[in-house]
């Protein structure tokens, strides 16, 4: 029998089992050494995150993983063509590892703050980023979906993880429910995909073309819709959104900021690579669906903020806004000459979109955290009543991913609404973008308002001034100085990133 | 130089972030104005205005090219650079810009002075001097910016610190004034997005260059007509709401009002202009079929604008809102003049547009000086100022005889090109924008009468502190003056260099039925330059 397991495989997944070395060695050391330190388990993360980010941008030498920056990487498979490597994958690995570091420095500070830093914390992040690299590189749809239950159960355990409080349960009661609804869907469609198709590697089912009208076709037509309905409940759109408000509000909100921003590059990553190994003339379907949720997202995600007092909520509903307007980039794969030459263009604005969005929901929830404090957690506009005076640094920070989302030029949401603005109009889709800019214009209002009530003078501003402590922790400092330069200076290089994108965006099989 | 005058105000603002001082956030602290802060703040914008004096001085003005051009950022792809450069038509407002904020700066920390001699301290002034040099950059950077994209994102930016400046350090109702003002050019300037977007999509075959100088100009004039149309409807909506232009006018009044007097000086003297200057940068020479189809239209829209304004500016009593309304009158001839086509009308419309900045600028500035005193801005509480501080009196008169059009000011030329150019184009709009000139002299006259002379007003009996202009205000107040004085013997100082560049816009031949008469060099009577 041939030898099954071969080196050269971990190899080409070397992040995911870097992240998994980390987790597995955290939980080992808490049963072997007696005294093990929390700061040891943070040291622990980090460096498996670190090491991840520098594989995955520099690569191995000497052996078939290549890095972002060295050369084109056409990959490889791994695990018999479980895994697939490449340079579009590691573009999306290396953002959630980003996404990850930049997390785990807030998660640091701001669960220390709280007394609820346990070494768990950390075993759970590190599952977290392994399964959501698993997600994206996936090759099998099985494969693809342990990755998504790996990436998703800690989220479920670190949503409640402020037990003393009942909205903290609820969020994670209700994101468990919801969430697995959601996939066990996808896994029946998964199920009618095998069914219809004889096979749940990607690369084998999309060869196998079949009449419209048989049974095999529509076995295969409804179980991608399930799965792509799956990964919509995580990427959170209108008609799948309705545990957002709750779940984002209730959990604590360095959490939120890793569901926001991980879940999300995950899923959408995952989505725009299986879309392709989908029948072409299934898409022409699909569209329709996508553009009937982007445009009940775009209105939805708008509106709903307009009469919110609660911070997190303005943010968690705007998510969805934020949601629909990444899925309008799913809509280029049917067969018609302008959808194919403009894929990889919206494989790269979708990148770009992506990363902005995430750094700038990273930064928003994140200072919400830190403002945060004492037994009342939900932070309203009252709160943010000067702001601007007691704790300047949380103010500018908030007011930079405010005017970020808002598309506030030159921060680099604009830049990515742009790139989405150009694709969609060069396709020909005038009344999506039309719809685009209309509801973002509306939701400038709450986005400013959160400037405003920041910077403005009011007269009852001293009356909630207990709650505000100042920022503090170096790890914090560091991660939002770094989030905040990140989201003012990346609109000067969007182009290159755009660009740079695109190279790998021509390889997403 | 181009990218020094950008810097310039943003390190200096970086450097009052940083400098070493206590904020202040309560009026009655007892706190004096902090006179580093403010050096800073001045000298960052000095260094602005003599970088653009020293690009001013190598600009060629035989020439309608785009010229000196600069990289900012090394070019890393073709659609979005960050290269600058300055053209007839943006230098002269470049210069206002940078010659402008400086005498802000320095106005705004002799109002604090005033103030703080009356027990009322300047409140947050580190965040007042960045907003204002923010201000500074990202307005110098929509004139100098050679790319749309780069274009737009100074054009926004800059609603920011301008929201700050307002809701922070406005007047009592700055709130709902602030929200307004934003919200409305936000608004706008999301039409000018969604036309330069499709205007890059509408020649995509020619590249995705966004590059206003080369491939813009050429390719834009091959659109189909109905493409150009929508384009055109796009962009103009965005500028006719900055202008503010007749229908679109109704958040001028509040901003003015709530706004502090720097605020003011700066909103009419340079952000008002930017809704002109995209019409002459963008709407004019892009898409010159569809200007030229819907030219009577504007020209009726500036026309309303110059009467409507005049009107409503004639019933005010409130001394800002007067003045604010004034400027919609104003704002109405230059718009009127651009859309009339004519070289004689572009030109005065351009003249136009450096005339209202520097004497609605000092309008603003001399209404600041007497507010600070006496607190008050109700016309029925003035009445012999003239006799209080005969200084004061003299200023405002020349700044208001200035606005009326006398000649010998700066006024008069630019009307006078606007209203002849406009003539030539149509004889009827021309007529009823005439009447505007005399509501206009009714209304600053009668401005003039009732706050200086007659009995002495309520607030001017009873003011606490010397209604005399102190040393620094009457110094502030003479850049101004030896402008209005200089423009009005000698329009050519602006026009002459950028005549090659408006040229280039005009798409009206004068009806050569009568014979216009010729103002100087200004006027090029035949239809080519004249290069001497």
């Amino acid at each position: 029998m041939e030898n099954i397991f071969k080196f050269q495989d971990l190899i080409l997944s070397a992040p995911q089992m870097i992240l998994i070395s980390g987790a597995l060695l955290i939980l080992l050391l808490q049963v072997i050494l007696p005294g093990f330190r929390k700061l040891l388990a943070f040291y622990i993360t980090l460096i498996s995150l670190f090491a991840s980010l520098y594989f995955v941008t520099f690569g191995i030498p000497g052996t078939a993983f290549y890095g972002l920056l060295s050369g084109n990487p056409e990959g490889g498979t791994a695990f018999q063509g479980n895994l697939r490597l490449n340079g579009y994958i590691q573009h999306y690995s290396f953002l959630i590892l980003l996404a990850l570091t930049i997390i785990l420095f807030f998660i640091k500070r701001v669960f220390a703050e709280q007394k609820l830093e346990l070494a768990e914390v950390y075993q759970f992040l590190l599952y977290i980023g392994a399964g959501s690299i698993f997600t994206v590189s996936a090759n099998d749809l099985m494969t693809m979906y342990i990755g998504l239950e790996l990436s998703s159960l800690p989220f479920f355990i670190l949503a409640a993880w402020d037990r003393g409080r009942a909205t903290a349960t609820e969020a994670a009661v209700k994101y468990f429910f919801l969430s697995t609804i959601g996939i066990a869907f996808m896994l029946l469609g998964i199920a009618l995909v095998y069914g219809g198709s004889g096979s749940t590697m990607l690369s084998e089912v999309f060869p196998v073309v079949f009449a419209e009208d048989s049974f095999s076709y529509k076995l295969l037509a409804a179980g991608w819709f399930l799965i792509i309905g799956g990964f919509l409940v995580k990427i959170a759109v209108v008609p799948f959104h309705g545990w957002v408000a709750d779940v984002y509000d209730g959990a604590p909100s360095v959490i939120t900021a890793a569901m926001a921003s991980i879940v999300k590059i995950s899923a959408v990553g995952a989505v725009f690579r299986i879309l392709q190994f989908m029948q072409p003339d299934m898409h022409m379907i699909l569209n329709t669906g996508i553009i009937i949720f982007a445009v009940a997202s775009m209105v939805y995600g708008n509106m709903a903020p307009l009469n919110q007092n609660n911070l997190k909520r303005v943010f968690a509903y705007s998510s969805i806004a934020h949601a629909g307007y990444i899925i309008t980039m799913f809509m280029f794969f049917p067969e018609s000459f302008k959808a194919i030459s403009l894929r990889t263009e919206a494989s790269s604005a979708l990148y770009f979109y992506i990363l902005t969005y995430a750094l700038t929901t990273i930064l928003a929830f994140a200072t919400i955290a830190y403002l945060e404090n004492g037994e009342e957690r939900g932070l309203t506009f009252d709160h943010l009543k000067g702001l601007s005076k007691k704790n300047p640094f949380a103010a500018f920070l908030l007011s930079v991913s405010a005017l970020s989302f808002a598309g506030i030029p030159p921060l680099a949401g604009f830049f990515g609404k742009l790139f989405l603005l150009k694709v969609l109009l060069s396709a020909g889709y005038y009344y999506l973008a039309v719809v685009m800019i209309v509801t973002s214009l509306v939701g400038v209002y709450f986005y400013i308002r959160i400037v405003f009530y920041a910077y403005w003078d009011f007269e009852d501003e001293n009356a909630t001034s207990g709650m505000l402590p100042p920022f503090r922790g170096i790890f914090a400092w560091s991660a939002a100085i770094v989030t905040a330069v990140l989201v003012l200076g990346l609109g000067f290089y969007s182009e290159s990133i755009f660009n740079f994108a695109r190279v790998a965006s021509e390889l997403i099989q | 130089m181009l990218t020094l005058s950008i810097l310039a105000p943003l390190v200096a603002a970086i450097l009052v972030w940083i400098f070493p001082s206590r904020n202040n956030y309560r009026e009655d602290s007892g706190h004096k104005p902090n006179g580093w802060l403010m050096n800073v703040a001045l000298i960052g914008s000095l260094i602005a205005m003599v970088a653009s004096l020293l690009a001013a001085s190598s600009f060629n003005g035989q020439s309608a090219e785009f010229q000196l051009h600069e990289v900012w950022f090394p070019a890393e792809g073709k659609a979005i650079n960050w290269i600058f450069s300055v053209d007839g038509i943006s230098i002269g407002l470049y210069l206002l810009t940078t010659i402008l904020f400086p005498i802000g700066i320095y106005y705004s920390y002799a109002s604090f002075l005033v103030n703080a001699k009356q027990g009322i301290s300047p409140r947050r002034e580190k965040l007042f001097w960045i907003s204002l040099l923010f201000l500074e950059a990202s307005v110098i950077g929509v004139f100098l910016a050679q790319n749309l994209i780069t274009f737009y994102v100074f054009w926004e930016i800059m609603l920011v610190p301008m929201a700050l400046l307002i809701g922070i350090w406005g007047g009592s109702d700055r709130k709902y004034a602030t929200i307004k003002f934003f919200i409305y050019t936000f608004a706008g300037s999301v039409f000018l997005l969604v036309g330069m977007i499709a205007l890059i999509y509408a020649q995509w075959s020619n590249g995705t260059n966004f590059d206003i100088g080369f491939a813009l100009y050429q390719n834009a004039a091959q659109l189909p007509s109905h493409i150009q149309r929508y384009l055109f409807w796009a962009f103009i909506l965005s500028f006719l709401i900055k202008i503010p232009a007749f229908p679109f006018h109704t958040w001028l009044p509040h901003a003015h009002t709530q706004a502090p007097t720097v605020g003011s000086i700066i909103l009419a003297g340079v952000l008002l202009k930017l809704g002109t200057y995209g019409i002459l940068r963008f709407s004019i020479p892009l898409f010159p079929e569809a200007a030229n189809a819907y030219s009577e239209l504007f020209m009726w829209v500036g026309a309303v604008a110059i009467v409507y304004g005049a009107w409503l500016a004639w019933s005010q009593d409130d001394l800002k809102k007067l003045i604010a309304y004034s400027s919609v009158s104003h704002m109405g001839y230059i718009v009127m003049g651009m859309f009339a086509g004519t070289a004689n009308a572009i030109a005065g419309s351009y003249l136009q547009m450096i005339n209202h900045g520097i004497t609605t600028g000092l309008l603003f500035m001399l209404v600041g000086v007497v507010y600070d005193r006496v607190h008050t801005r109700d016309i029925a509480k003035f009445g012999g100022l003239a006799q209080k501080s005969p200084v004061f009196a003299t200023i405002f008169l020349i700044a208001t005889l200035s606005s009326v059009g006398l000649p010998g000011t700066n006024g008069f030329v630019g009307e006078f090109l606007i209203l002849l150019g406009t003539f030539e184009a149509n004889m009827l709009i021309g007529a009823i924008a005439v009447t505007g000139v005399i509501f206009g002299a009714v209304y600053m006259l009668q401005l003039y009468k009732a706050v200086f002379f007659g009995e002495p007003g309520e607030a001017i009996a009873h003011a606490k502190v010397s209604l005399h202009m102190n040393s620094r205000e009457i110094l502030l107040t003479v850049p101004f003056l030896v402008l209005i004085f200089w423009l009005g013997f000698k329009p050519d100082l602006v026009l002459s260099p950028v005549r090659a560049s408006l040229e280039k816009i005009q798409f009206r031949e004068i009806d050569r039925s009568f014979v216009a008469p010729k103002i100087g060099k200004a006027v090029p009577v035949e239809g080519h330059a004249e290069h001497h």
